[in-house]
């Protein structure tokens, strides 16, 4: 599939910005680390609502035709996509109906802020999760329909929000080590799950350009002309040149910035090392995290590619 | 009513007549205007709603070409029409034609990403998703003669390899041909449903078990879709023109 920037920059960005809120949530009912200050709490707002609406801003420049933009939150009762759409923009009132009235009330919760507040952090997690689903409900490309590409999102969601959370409550003078916790966890699970996630895509799938062409299953099949000369748009959206060499290199780029340095700077923090840490830690994951969701599209094969070179997917 | 393409891999010759008969009519139907992109320059490309590829069977020697035209399957579970945000894609009750409500789509990419066929093409010149319209604009419209009722790549074809009809109604030909030449459908693990179905090439003629009694069968099958023999059509030519 075509990586196009404004999806991973959207689906990384907003990911971490849902994650971040419902981490946020969670510690501010909790008391996890410490009662959260009213300072903290306005620059968490900040830092979620410009992530999260970059983030639903980008997603747009990806459509051909933004005027119907507004359109697409007609179908949600078929669309992932629909749903997606509602559910981020759900997550706005109940948010700013948590925080307003929270802060106005000095930060002292009661039975109707902290509904809110739960419900702030479960419209966060649903519109992750539906992200994932856009992708996850594709049958025609193998790689995304899975079961794990929704819990992959929601996990790298949830450990960027972690990681962010822990940078912002070092720098408020919170203790840093309960979030720093939740992170480690979160990006411990999402690198197992990425990794079966990639294990589960190696496996050899049953459609093949026998099945795409109906013809015999035993003979070799070949394509000899595509009918066209130049590229049109099945070549430009669903076959991204990528290879194998460049994937190896993008993938442990990917994975060891993602996981592989944010992991250790967490669990420093966790054990007691300076804030420092958090801002590797966040600054790695954002960044192994973009490589990661780039490659989700350009290791994806579309099931039109069979019509052309693809043997198997 | 079910209605939709079935084509015959077997006598189909790729000449692409059906793919630019498809351009034509719809580039100035109802979903035109069909982009083109560099059209006069090196790199020409656009918009198609139908396309045929080309394929070799077998290893040299034992090999033979098979062409595949590929247009929207009009399927009875689309997955283009459920992922569709805005409710542009859409499939008709009456007769189970898969159409685009241009007006309501954002060019998202979505319904393409969600067909196994690559069967939809976002248009970069009008920002909107395009597909086989199965020429819902020429097959109801009163005024042609109601021979022309079909769709353009099913009248172009000049070796009659597409048929259009309704695969509901089972003694349509459509449904007969599917039954009786064992048509199939393309990824059928998709679980889409197609409507169009194919029909496989026959084996070669020497490969065939008791090739005589099969060219019996041929020639039934010439008489009952009223085609003139070959031999009528000769002797007629010679008689014109030795006149």
């Amino acid at each position: 599939m075509h990586p196009a920037w404004s999806v991973v920059f959207f689906t990384v960005l907003s990911g971490a910005g849902y994650g971040f809120a419902a981490l946020f949530a969670l510690v501010d009912l909790l008391g996890l680390g410490g009662p959260v200050g009213p300072r903290e709490l306005l620059a968490a707002a900040a830092i979620a609502a410009v992530l999260i609406t970059v983030g639903l801003i980008a997603s747009a420049g990806h459509l051909a035709n933004p005027r119907n933009a507004w359109r697409s939150f007609a179908r949600f009762r078929t669309s992932w996509l629909s749903r997606e759409a509602v559910l981020s923009i759900l997550f706005y009132p109940a948010a700013l109906l948590y925080v307003g009235p929270y802060y106005l009330l000095g930060l002292e919760h009661n039975a109707l802020t902290a509904a809110f507040a739960v419900l702030t952090g479960a419209l966060a997690l649903a519109t992750v999760v539906a992200t994932g689903m856009i992708y996850a409900c594709v049958r025609a490309v193998r790689e995304w329909h899975q079961g794990l590409t929704p819990v992959n999102y929601l996990l790298i969601g949830l450990g960027l929000g972690a990681a962010l959370l822990t940078a912002v409550r070092a720098n408020f003078g919170a203790d840093p080590v309960p979030v720093a916790g939740i992170g480690v966890t979160a990006l411990l699970a999402a690198a197992v799950t990425k990794s079966a996630w990639y294990l589960w895509n190696a496996r050899p799938g049953s459609s093949s350009k026998a099945t795409a062409l109906g013809l015999g299953a035993s003979v070799p099949l070949r394509l000899m002309d595509a009918g066209h000369t130049a590229g049109n748009f099945l070549t430009w959206e669903f076959q991204y040149p990528l290879p194998p060499r460049r994937a190896r290199l993008y993938r442990g780029v990917a994975l060891i910035g993602t996981f592989g340095v944010p992991i250790p700077a967490l669990a420093a923090v966790a054990l007691g090392a300076g804030a420092l840490w958090a801002y590797v830690a966040v600054g790695s994951a954002v960044l192994g995290a973009l490589v990661e969701r780039w490659l989700v599209f350009a290791e994806a094969r579309h099931a039109v590619r069979l019509y052309y070179h693809e043997d198997r997917l | 009513m079910r209605l939709g393409l079935v084509i015959d891999l077997d006598t189909c010759v790729g000449c692409h007549a059906c793919v630019v008969a498809c351009k034509q009519w719809n580039t100035s139907g109802t979903v035109g205007p069909l982009a083109d992109y560099d059209p006069y320059g090196r790199e020409p490309s656009g918009v198609m709603l139908n396309r045929v590829r080309h394929y070799e069977e077998g290893t040299y020697p034992n090999s033979k070409t098979v062409n595949v035209p590929v247009s929207c399957m009009h399927c009875d579970d689309p997955p283009c029409v459920d992922v569709c945000p805005t409710g542009a894609s859409y499939k008709r009750d009456s007769d189970g034609i898969v159409l685009v409500d241009e007006d309501k789509c954002m060019g998202c990419n979505y319904c393409a990403w969600a067909c196994p066929y690559g069967c939809r093409e976002l248009d970069y010149t009008s920002g909107t998703m395009k597909k086989c319209t199965l020429c819902v604009d020429r097959i109801y419209d009163d005024r042609l003669p109601e021979a022309d009722r079909q769709p353009a790549c099913v009248l172009s074809c000049p070796t009659r390899a597409r048929h259009f009809g309704d695969l509901d109604d089972p003694d349509s030909e459509v449904s007969r041909l599917v039954r009786e030449r064992r048509g199939f459908v393309m990824l059928p693990e998709m679980g889409c449903n197609p409507v169009n179905h194919y029909l496989p090439p026959r084996p070669p003629e020497s490969s065939r078990p008791g090739s005589a009694a099969d060219g019996e069968a041929t020639a039934e099958e010439a008489g009952a879709s009223a085609r003139p023999e070959p031999a009528d059509v000769q002797r007629w030519t010679n008689r014109v023109v030795h006149r």
